[in-house]
């Protein structure tokens, strides 16, 4: 029962019933005003055939031979078809004695068992010569008439609209279907299952199909979002946890120990690295979550990567390497100064970790920001991997770092609309950054 | 110096009234934002430090109602959130100076001591000297006693800096605020490599060390 309430609520049903219901409405209308105009074109015929037997019979304009005529009439016909009555001074002859309704011309049901009169009749009353000449036909006409119409209607609109109606329901009962399974994909998503996705909905696709889809990729996204989540928290945890319990170390060693100086600097520097991770998760976390771009303003690529390279120069010298800056007509681009400053500290300081010596170059050529090294590289099957956040290549778990640069550096590229490449620099690494130019308006 | 330090967090509110009072200060300090705000308004401070996540009154509406009713204290925002949309946000609201915690003192210190000079050094100065050191501004001259030392932009830049700020702390995120125009935090301690290429021309030849390194904090020249 609560089935077909339903159905009865699903927008195609609805539609399908405004439509019939138009419809029935409409050719009603149509069949009523033909149905009129028939019926008195038949009307006026007969009214013309009566007419011209009343003129024939009063054509002697004399009492006696009109009744004369009348009685001869009624002899060479039948009663059920045509009636014939005189009603003149000598009393009434004719072949209908009964009541007879008053007005000229009218229809009427007439009875008169004697002369066997019985049905539906048309009559047309006459003044003539001595009294009235009423002759009536039976309404046959009419009534067939009657039935022809309500028969095309009972063929024609009646199957029309149930063939509409049941199209209604089958494709209403089809759009339920496809409705419940997208509210039941909806409440399992609601419930926590974000591995829930719709069936494939059969059919060719419609504006539902479509709707599915978008819920499909939300979910896809959302269950991703979920997992990324999932993913740091527990690599927060594992990689924190580790500094932190060197921490408790240190400090019950520095309590023993009474105040010991470099024990307490090894402490300071593990606060140091946890604070710093902590930073970096919170910094990738704030621009992920859409850092505004309002602030974004001219930047000039070449004129910022001297100036982070001047910054590491002397570090790089230190450490043995050769930071080196190579400009190719250096474009102007729409960014953050300060978060673009930051990708090539992290690229820089990046290479001069993980290389051992060696020329480090930066390059910048019209919007693209690339930094080479002459390293041991990243091998290409995760390329893809170091982008995440505390990803740490195996032999990179005893250098410096926390597996947030290049997260960092992907989060802030990912802001600016750009595209991040690590290739292979044979030997080294190469990482590629392309930013749209900025042209004035 | 007179400064009121408005901060809900015990450990931190008296960790950095002593160590301001170790220095010398005379220091203040509220636990709410109202509490704040009222001693801000009835005293004369030199410089305000202020915790952005205060109880009743945020350090941000603090500020801006100090500003409003034409109070210029300086005041240093003390913050747990990273990130330039905050830094920003602190300065527009009228703060002069912003902190991440944790902080060093040593960075506090300095960045206070920056804060308080800050309209004095509006004279136009075109020699300034240290000991023997002289570095004239017009003509990009360094000289140590009778000696030539020739700097790069950069170093003349970095010894310009902390000659300008004689017998104070400069912090490496001030230096790098300052020389580079850069606010960010390098892993790597780049500012260290440049201070040291420039020990090796202003100090290593002669026989006073100017540039002194202060431990946990950054670099000083005396006066």
């Amino acid at each position: 029962m609560t089935h077909w309430r339903e159905i009865l609520r699903t927008t195609p049903m609805r539609l399908t019933l405004r439509l019939v219901v138009l419809f029935v409405a409409a050719s009603l209308g149509a069949f009523a005003v033909t149905w009129w105009l028939a019926n008195e074109a038949l009307l006026d015929a007969t009214e013309t055939v009566l007419e011209q037997q009343i003129d024939e019979l009063s054509a002697a304009d004399e009492p006696q031979a009109i009744g004369q005529a009348v009685k001869a009439a009624v002899k060479r016909s039948d009663s059920d078809h045509l009636l014939l009555r005189y009603d003149g001074p000598d009393g009434t002859v004719g072949n209908y004695l009964g009541r007879l309704p008053p007005g000229k011309f009218r229809q009427s049901d007439l009875e008169d068992e004697q002369h066997d009169v019985d049905g539906h009749y048309i009559l047309l009353g006459k003044n003539v010569a001595g009294g009235t000449l009423t002759v009536g036909q039976d309404a046959e006409a009419l009534t067939e008439l009657r039935d022809v119409f309500i028969q095309v209607l009972t063929f024609t609109l009646l199957p029309t609209a149930l063939l509409v109606l049941t199209g209604g329901v089958f494709i209403a009962l089809r759009s339920a279907r496809r409705a419940a399974a997208i509210e039941d994909t909806l409440a399992r998503l609601t419930a926590g299952d974000l591995a829930a996705r719709l069936p494939v909905l059969t059919g060719p696709p419609d504006d539902l199909t479509r709707v599915g889809s978008a819920i499909d990729r939300l979910a896809a996204a959302q269950e991703a979002s979920v997992a990324a989540l999932r993913q740091v928290s527990a690599d927060i945890a594992h990689d924190l946890k580790t500094p932190i319990q060197r921490l408790a170390v240190l400090l019950s060693e520095a309590r023993d120990k009474a105040p010991h100086l470099e024990v307490l600097d090894r402490a300071s520097a593990e606060i140091d690295g946890i604070v710093a991770t902590f930073q970096s998760l919170l910094r990738i976390a704030q621009i992920e979550g859409g850092s505004p771009r309002s602030r974004f303003a001219p930047v000039d690529l070449g004129s910022l990567a001297e100036t982070m390279v001047e910054l590491y120069e002397a570090a790089a010298e230190e450490t043995g390497h050769n930071l080196h800056l190579t400009l190719t007509d250096p474009a102007t681009i729409k960014g953050d100064r300060m978060l673009l400053g930051q990708l090539l500290a992290n690229l820089i300081e990046n290479a001069l970790r993980h290389t051992s010596s060696g020329a480090i170059t930066v390059f910048v050529e019209n919007a693209s920001l690339i930094v080479a090294d002459k390293g041991p590289g990243i091998p290409k099957e995760e390329r893809q991997a170091v982008l995440r956040r505390l990803y740490r290549l195996d032999r990179s778990r005893s250098t410096p770092g926390n597996g947030l640069g290049l997260s960092l550096v992907d989060a802030i590229v990912k802001l600016h609309d750009g595209s991040l490449v690590l290739s292979d620099n044979d030997p080294g690494l190469r990482v590629t950054v392309r930013f749209a130019e900025f042209t004035e308006m | 110096m007179r400064i009121l330090v408005i901060e809900d967090d015990r450990t931190t509110g008296d960790y950095i009234l002593k160590g301001l009072q170790e220095e010398g200060h005379v220091a203040d300090l509220c636990r709410s934002g109202r509490e704040g705000l009222i001693a801000a308004q009835t005293n004369d401070f030199d410089v305000l430090i202020i915790d952005r996540m205060l109880p009743g009154l945020d350090g941000l509406s603090l500020v801006r109602t100090l500003r409003a009713a034409k109070n210029r204290t300086p005041a240093i925002f003390l913050t747990s959130l990273d990130g330039v949309d905050d830094r920003i946000e602190g300065l527009n609201a009228g703060g002069d100076d912003y902190l991440v915690k944790p902080f060093a003192f040593g960075e506090l210190s300095a960045r206070i001591n920056a804060l308080a000079r800050r309209p004095q050094m509006r004279a136009v100065e075109t020699v300034l000297s240290a000991s023997d050191l002289r570095m004239d501004l017009i003509r990009r001259r360094v000289t140590r006693g009778e000696t030539d030392i020739e700097l790069l932009p950069r170093e003349f830049a970095l010894l310009e800096c902390l000659l300008r700020c004689k017998g104070r702390v400069q912090t490496r995120t001030m230096l790098l605020e300052e020389v580079w125009g850069l606010s960010f935090d390098p892993q790597t301690n780049v500012v260290e490599s440049h201070i040291s290429k420039l020990r090796g021309k202003v100090d290593k030849p002669f026989d006073t060390e100017l540039i002194k390194t202060v431990r946990g904090a950054g670099y000083r020249i005396d006066a």
